[in-house]
């Protein structure tokens, strides 16, 4: 192939020049011709004449010179692809599975790496990303955590303190009620400190952001909203700016629209115990109120710096800590001051999601590397079933690098089909993705397949390409057409290489599929552990309604329990409703009002979890008394709680605490009424947390869940649930409907959505593998009649040949299924902490692994083994 | 009997411009001249027929060529025989006495 080349691109790259040359020698000749004539007495016009007669037609040849020198090649090429397309359609089934196992794996692929690479490696899309931490306060108030967030003493001592810091804000989520602008509508805000917008580099749309100064009290009443809120309240009117908004019924005037280009932190991505919104409407200045420096108990806020260039995170946790021991001291506390974590931001916000998506990317990986070999397999298979034919035009003078370049066409062809099905699917799969991916994944919205994406895309189909395709272009290029030909005459037994390469092919698609097949039953295991935990309630017609009662219309205690009593009774109405109750909070919707329960001044105390509740709520929620009762109206006025069997025995160990005095959250004491089960808190997966309940007009709190139990479909009495509300109270919006079952399939999103994905992956390991060792198996089978027959023929029975042929799949099935399983037992730390009380070396999921594998192996190669065993001897052997 | 360009099949035009150029290398109108004068004036073959052979032969790396002068002080294109031409040559001489052997054979019998 080689020579010639120089030739060949001199003819390319230096056209004109080759075709002045060819010119110059066609005139030539005919001048020397002529010359000769005239030599010989012809007169000159004659010996002009005669010289281009013989010559010929000058132009043609110069056509065919011109063939010659360069369109060969792509004819050549033009043949060749005919060649592959013919081969196509002689065998459909065999191509539609090469195209499609490269496109699902190319597409997967993809489409995993794509969502990796937006939710994990990029940076987070904020000026100085790199530079951004997350300060929290260490503590062990929570069960769930040691982090928790920031009290606004901290954050002013730090404002003042922190020079490593070129610049530290705070948030904190506060709800409004919008009034004015159609129903009343809740918005989720955000206070931010003035520094917040400019810290991030975000930029306004319209009108102006918060700046320095704006945090002074005078500065109070302003709001920025999002491009978001920006579209849909107010159609994107331009004149937004300088407008007056009623939020809780008092005034805010909108300064300005954030860029829709920023995304808001949101959900828990700045710690576990800060909830943001999943969707921030509008920001509002964090203008801190005297009282609520001075409160020390009140962890509400999350903290963001921005380091100095080159400061490191533990040169700024000192200098906090500093100012942690420095405010407490000037303010005369007494005992350790509290202690500060620094985190990166990028690191905080991916860190959930970094692990099972890495994870994901290993399996996608395990999945291409498996189809790949299963490609190598099958072209592999072809080769040689083609061997005669290469052989054939070999012998019959046919060049050696033109078979290798047809083979190569052919892989080509079928690499370019698969790629292109792969990544126009990608744009399709990743649309599905997002759609199923839970909430919390983080800026899961961003992902899209970009130009780099792409790149990589198709980097990965040309190697993938590459691996199957060399291995037949190489078998042909070695074929020795004398040995082919002469052992196609003997009916061919197989050769010993090509038993080894298959039983090495067979072992390589075991191992993956096994490694893929046991990570997919631990999460199934998981899954299935997690549905059956304890929750500690049970909600299975419970229909759940989130209202914000505004307290500018409602002010007092008074004015919010009415509203309560007479919610309450209007949802009782409603027809299909059986009962109905009131919670400061849902269950498993994570920790909230994290308060102290204390026996006697020095007796034994723990932090729980404290709900206001109506006497129904339990009975609604299907939470059993296992000692006293529920609250009673007579209880109106007197001090009573119900606790959690948890805060029980931390309590009083062994006793009875039904009547007995606790300090609950305030100095004064409540007396025991009941005791129900501890209840999943944050989310299925953390143990009960102890839980403190107090009768709801205790307090009267603002955001409350409406819980009513219902005889059908709790989704039907949704519409006239919501109707009875409003005829109550016309001005409270509820925020959110959902069922208790939407509640608890929300908390195991996350984990239905790694199951499901790994679950795929390994399912099409099983079905590519099953047709991988079927194809081989009946395809060395299908070249080994010959020598089946001479058994059959020598006596061998049906048993025999399905022994022979098991024999020879179940050793590599066996090597396969132990590197796969010893495989997953050395990665099992990757998949720890995905598992729910399962271990990565649970036996029921390791044996059920290798069972299947082993059944399926057994049936794939069962099915050419019947067919072997029938063969006629003498049909085979004559025409063999 | 005088064959007809066009009677010259395509491998032989290939074989014969091989066959001359292991002589002496030599520009286009020469290789024409020694063919003819070879056979005898046997093979008249299209003298422009020739150049699309040659072009084939350098494509296959069996001639190679460079500009030179002639003795009439002319640029002329030259063309001669590479190691691979020199093979080929071997090969297709040997390829066509079993051919014409064949023939032969076949027409000599009764």
């Amino acid at each position: 192939m080689l020579r010639g080349l120089g030739f060949r691109l001199r003819a390319l790259f230096d056209r004109r020049r080759v075709e002045r040359d060819m010119e110059r020698e066609m005139q030539l000749h005919v001048e020397m011709e002529t010359a000769r004539l005239v030599r010989d007495g012809v007169d000159l016009a004659e010996a002009q004449r005669r010289a281009a007669i013989a010559f010929g037609g000058r132009v043609r040849f110069r056509e065919e010179a011109r063939d010659e020198l360069r369109s060969r090649h792509a004819e050549e090429v033009m043949r060749d692809i005919g060649h592959a397309l013919r081969v196509f359609r002689r065998t459909p089934s065999l191509t539609a599975t090469v195209v499609l196992t490269l496109a699902v794996g190319i597409g997967a692929t993809t489409v995993v790496f794509s969502v990796t690479d937006h939710v994990v490696l990029r940076a987070l899309p904020y000026a100085n990303a790199d530079r951004l931490v997350n300060v929290q306060i260490v503590s062990d108030i929570s069960k769930l955590t040691n982090l928790v967030p920031v009290n606004a003493a901290h954050f002013v001592a730090w404002t003042k303190a922190c020079s490593s810091c070129e610049a530290i804000a705070a948030l904190g989520a506060r709800n409004f009620t919008l009034t004015g602008v159609g129903d009343p509508t809740q918005i989720a805000a955000v206070r931010v400190s003035d520094n917040f917008f400019s810290m991030l580099g975000v930029h306004a749309e319209v009108g102006r952001l918060f700046t320095l100064g704006d945090d002074q009290p005078g500065a109070a009443g302003q709001v920025v909203i999002s491009d978001a809120l920006w579209r849909q309240q107010f159609g994107a009117r331009s004149d937004i700016v300088g407008q007056t908004l009623r939020l809780n019924d008092a005034p805010w005037r909108v300064i300005g629209v954030v860029s829709p280009a920023f995304q808001m932190l949101r959900n828990h991505e700045l710690g576990d115990l800060t909830r943001l919104p999943n969707r921030t409407d509008a920001y509002v200045p964090l203008a801190l109120a005297p009282q609520e420096i001075a409160s020390h108990g009140q962890y509400d806020f999350s903290v963001l710096a921005l380091l100095e260039p080159g400061v490191s995170v533990v040169t700024a946790r000192a200098e906090l800590d500093a100012a942690n021991a420095h405010a407490q001291a000037a303010m005369g506390e007494e005992g350790p001051a509290a202690r500060t974590s620094v985190t990166p931001l990028q690191g905080q916000v991916v860190r959930q999601a970094g692990r099972p998506l890495m994870l994901l990317l290993a399996a996608v990986t395990a999945l291409l590397l498996l189809m790949c070999v299963n490609l190598a397999n099958l072209f592999l298979a072809r080769s040689a079933s083609r061997r005669r034919e290469s052989a054939v035009r070999l012998a019959l003078g046919a060049d050696r690098g033109r078979l290798v370049r047809q083979a190569l066409t052919e892989t080509a062809l079928l690499t370019i089909g698969g790629a292109v099905l792969g990544i126009a699917s990608s744009f399709w799969g990743v649309r599905a993705l997002v759609a199923g991916a839970p909430a919390d994944l983080p800026r899961i919205n961003e992902v899209t397949i970009d130009a780099r994406i792409l790149v990589g895309a198709t980097l990965l189909s040309v190697l993938a390409g590459l691996s199957f395709g060399l291995v037949p272009a190489w078998r042909f290029g070695r074929v020795s057409p004398g040995d082919v030909l002469k052992e196609g005459a003997r009916g061919a037994t197989d050769g010993r290489h090509g038993t080894r390469a298959r039983s090495l092919l067979i072992a390589a698609q075991v191992a993956m599929s096994a490694l893929l097949l046991i990570a997919g039953g631990l999460l199934l295991k998981s899954f299935v552990r997690v549905l059956g935990v304890d929750k500690g309630f049970t909600a299975d017609r419970v229909l759940a309604l989130n209202v914000v009662v505004p307290r500018g219309t409602y002010p007092t205690l008074n004015d919010r329990n009415q509203l309560y009593v007479s919610a309450l009774d209007a949802l009782r109405q409603v027809p299909g409703v059986s009962a109905a109750a009131l919670t400061s909070a849902l269950p498993i919707e994570g920790e909230t009002w994290v308060d102290g329960l204390r026996v006697g001044d020095h007796g034994p105390s723990t932090t729980a979890n404290f709900r206001f509740v109506s006497p129904t709520a339990f009975s609604v929620l299907g939470q059993p008394f296992l000692r006293g009762r529920t609250f009673l109206e007579s209880d109106r006025g007197r001090r009573v709680v119900v606790l959690s069997t948890g805060a029980a025995q931390l309590l009083w160990p062994g006793e009875n605490p039904i009547g007995r005095a606790v300090f609950a959250g305030s100095d004064s004491t409540y007396e025991v009424v009941g005791i129900v089960p501890d209840v999943r808190t944050s989310g299925l997966e953390h143990a009960g947390s102890v839980i403190a309940y107090k009768p709801y007009w205790e307090i009267g709190p603002s955001a409350v869940t409406l819980v009513v139990r219902t005889s059908g479909d709790p989704i039907a009495v949704a519409s006239s649930a919501r109707a009875a509300l409003r005829t109550v109270a016309a001005s409270v919006p509820v925020s959110r409907i959902r069922t208790m079952d939407d509640v608890i399939s929300g908390a195991m999103a996350q984990r239905r959505f790694e199951l499901v994905l790994i679950g795929l992956f390994a399912l099409t390991a099983l079905l590519t593998a099953t047709i991988g060792i079927y194809g081989i198996i009946a395809h060395s089978l299908a070249h080994r009649t010959g020598e089946i027959s001479i058994r059959i023929a020598l006596g061998a029975r049906s048993l025999d040949v399905h022994g022979l042929v098991l024999v020879e799949v179940l050793r590599p099935v066996a090597i396969g299924l132990l590197v796969g399983v010893a495989t997953s037992l050395l990665a099992g730390r990757l998949l720890a902490g995905m598992l729910f009380e399962v271990r990565s070396t649970d036996v029921t999921v390791l044996t059920s692994v290798v069972a299947v594998l082993t059944v399926v192996a057994v049936v794939a190669c069962l099915v050419p083994a019947r067919r072997a065993a029938r063969t006629d001897p003498a049909d085979a052997l004559r025409s063999g | 009997m005088a064959a007809s360009s066009s009677d010259v099949l395509q491998g032989t035009l290939d074989l014969l411009v091989l066959k001359a150029l292991s002589l002496a290398p030599m520009h286009g109108w020469g290789i024409s001249q020694r063919i003819q004068q070879l056979s005898r004036d046997a093979l008249q073959i299209g003298q422009g027929s020739l150049y699309p052979a040659l072009y084939r032969l350098e494509k296959k790396g069996l001639v190679l060529s460079e500009w030179g002068t002639t003795e009439n002080n002319r640029e002329a294109k030259y063309y001669r025989l590479s190691a691979a031409g020199q093979r080929a040559l071997a090969a297709e001489v040997r390829d066509w006495r079993n051919f014409v052997g064949a023939v032969d054979l076949v027409l000599v019998a009764e």
